[in-house]
């Protein structure tokens, strides 16, 4: 068992409203990520969001990788606003800190930064700790 | 990662260097992203990154 460590990332929030400049930190986590054997991508930063209840990847990325999406039954995914879209489920392998796991994601045309959810991410370890005063997420791994 | 550094980029994504201190390219998608840094053929240790607009808070939309 083994407890991996990834700061916060810091990024910038304007209030339109007031003009206001914000630093704002964000739980990511870098993965590279393959499909069907090919090679694993280049690190890639990926937002931890407990409220996904799956991986949303982008659909370039799945391009990227060699899927080919024609082949692949769409399902709908929906989220705030109830906005309805097209998303295709594909099994992949993510490397963790040089660890590789088995796992799927959908792809979407409409998301672009890689979302990390509860199924397919978080149930992948024994326990995913945000430290949100410390700006630190913490993963703790079965191994 | 200084987020100034971020501020012309706002919904692009971004390859930077292993250091997060230089972006090296841009583009609207990863995949054009990994075009181009493969035409330079260096930056092996390179990370992407989409930037999130800066525009507004971030709020994910979509779920299964």
């Amino acid at each position: 068992m083994a407890s991996l460590g990834f700061s916060y990332l810091p990024r910038l929030v304007i209030d339109e409203s007031t003009n206001n400049k914000l630093e704002v930190f964000t739980p990511y986590v870098p993965i590279m990520v393959s499909f069907n054997r090919g090679n694993p991508t280049r690190l890639i930063d990926a937002l931890v969001d407990s409220g996904s209840d799956r991986n949303l990847f982008p659909l370039q990325l799945g391009q990227m990788l060699g899927m080919n999406f024609k082949k692949i039954k769409p399902k709908i995914i929906f989220g705030i606003g109830s906005i309805r879209l097209k998303a295709y489920t594909c099994k992949i392998n993510i490397w963790v800190n040089n660890k590789e796991y088995g796992t799927e994601a959908d792809f979407c045309l409409e998301q672009q930064t890689l979302l990390l959810g509860r199924q397919g991410f978080f149930n992948l370890f024994k326990q995913v700790k945000f430290d949100e005063k410390g700006r630190f997420l913490y993963l703790e791994t079965y191994k | 990662m200084n987020v100034n550094l971020l501020t012309k980029y706002s919904n692009k994504w971004i390859a930077l260097t292993a250091d997060r201190k230089k972006v090296i390219t841009s583009a609207k998608n990863i995949k054009d992203l990994d075009k181009k840094l493969k035409m330079l053929n260096k930056y092996p240790d390179a990370i992407y990154h989409h930037v999130l607009p800066i525009n507004g808070h971030f709020v994910p939309r979509w779920q299964a």
